[in-house]
């Protein structure tokens, strides 16, 4: 139909809406609009479209309907379409936002805020056991939860870190293990375990993708995500693999790393301060990759820096420890 | 098409050229398109070592990172 008649018989049905809206208090969608169907010798052909719900809605159908079985029939596309709600962000932020990550959380689980007493504050990645010793175990970084080797054995550990408002009330385990930094070079690994203490190891094992499934090597260009305490849930892929001599300053120096794991941000940066000691695992097989400890200031999707992290492989083996599932 | 272990060969060319320069910070493995490749990060691309685009036929990559620090808050 010509635009002109297409617009005619927008309005007379409308009409009928708003009359039926005048005298009841109806609900629902009563909606038109003009659509192209095709163009021809002599330009565009235009039909109505009638998107209804709800007893508002019947209405606009009722009318639609009678005007379908006239000459312009053709040219309508009538479809019932449920209840319209407007896309708006919850309000509330889930288990996996940074504002819920930084808290004080019971039972503890993954991504969540913790360190030594002495550090600011990192990532709670995964819970472990050790072989030959009773109790469930954190895992995280050695520069989280031994503040890089100048924690003693037993300091407490604290959830939500110190940066993050814990005290030494909020002391949910110890230092029990870290594998020592060697500022010659030659690391692998940025890795410790803490003890937790009896009435905070019945844990939560759950990531945004579910429960892990085991650990993998990692792969070039594979699909990865983590959840840590300052950026929450992101996704990444693993850009480059077995990196040499990755010089990462730590608060005591340079220290350098062989074997390492880089990982690009899906759209923006993959992690900030805070997220280290996160778990990178592949969504598709809930398997972990890679422990996060360090990123870059550049590089990336659209230069946000770049991630880096040892092959948990690695770091399960030279902690002796053994992922929880 | 370059796979995994001429990459790795070639990786080892390539640190033989840059062992030690403070101005590189990692030496791996990646891909461009279906070929694996070697990455080099620098801290400065306006300020690296010279090298060649491809060691062994296998390209090498040269991206700029900036430095790399520990990821606490």
């Amino acid at each position: 139909m010509h635009i002109d008649n297409a617009r005619e018989l927008k309005a007379r049905l409308l009409a009928g809406v708003v009359e039926a809206a005048s005298l009841e208090a109806p609900n629902g969608t009563a909606s038109v609009g003009i659509s192209v169907l095709g163009r021809d010798a002599e330009g565009p052909r235009y039909g109505l479209a009638v998107r209804y719900s709800g007893s508002r809605g019947e209405v606009l159908a009722d009318s639609a309907r009678a005007l379908a079985d006239t000459a312009a029939g053709s040219e309508l596309d009538i479809r019932e379409i449920g209840l319209v709600k407007a896309l708006t962000a919850p309000t509330e932020p889930g288990t996996w936002a940074p504002e819920s990550l930084q808290r004080k959380v019971r039972p503890l689980h993954p991504g969540l805020s913790i360190a030594q007493q002495d550090v600011t504050a990192g990532t709670l990645g995964a819970f472990v056991t050790v072989e030959g010793s009773d109790g469930m175990f954190a895992l995280s970084n050695n520069h989280v939860l031994a503040n890089s080797d100048q924690a003693a054995l037993d300091d407490p550990v604290l959830q939500p870190g110190p940066h993050d408002g814990g005290t030494a009330a909020d002391r949910v385990g110890r230092l029990a293990r870290a594998v020592a930094l060697e500022a010659g070079g030659g690391n692998t690994v940025d890795a410790a375990i803490a003890l937790l203490e009896e009435g905070f190891d019945d844990v939560d094992l759950s990531y945004p993708a579910g429960r892990l499934t085991g650990w993998a090597e990692p792969d070039d260009e594979i699909a990865v995500e983590k959840v840590g305490r300052t950026t929450g849930w992101t996704k990444g892929r693993i850009s480059a693999i077995e990196l040499d001599d990755v010089a990462v300053q730590y608060p005591v120096g340079v220290v350098s790393f062989d074997g390492q794991i880089e990982v690009t941000g899906e759209t923006g940066a993959f992690s900030a301060g805070g997220d280290s000691g996160s778990l990178v695992y592949r969504p598709d097989t809930r398997e972990a990759v890679g422990l996060l400890f360090a990123g870059s200031e550049r590089g990336g999707e659209n230069g946000t820096g770049l991630t880096f992290c040892n092959p948990i492989g690695l770091v399960l083996s030279a902690l002796g420890a053994t992922l929880v599932l | 098409m370059t796979d995994r272990d001429a990459a790795r060969a070639a990786k080892s060319h390539v640190q033989e050229l840059v062992g030690g320069d403070p101005r590189v910070n990692g030496v791996g493995l990646t891909h461009v398109g279906a070929d694996w490749a070697v990455k080099v990060n620098v801290v400065d691309d306006t300020d690296c070592p010279s090298l060649p685009r491809d060691v062994d036929g296998v390209q090498v990559v040269v991206r700029a990172v900036g430095r790399i620090s520990v990821r606490a808050s």
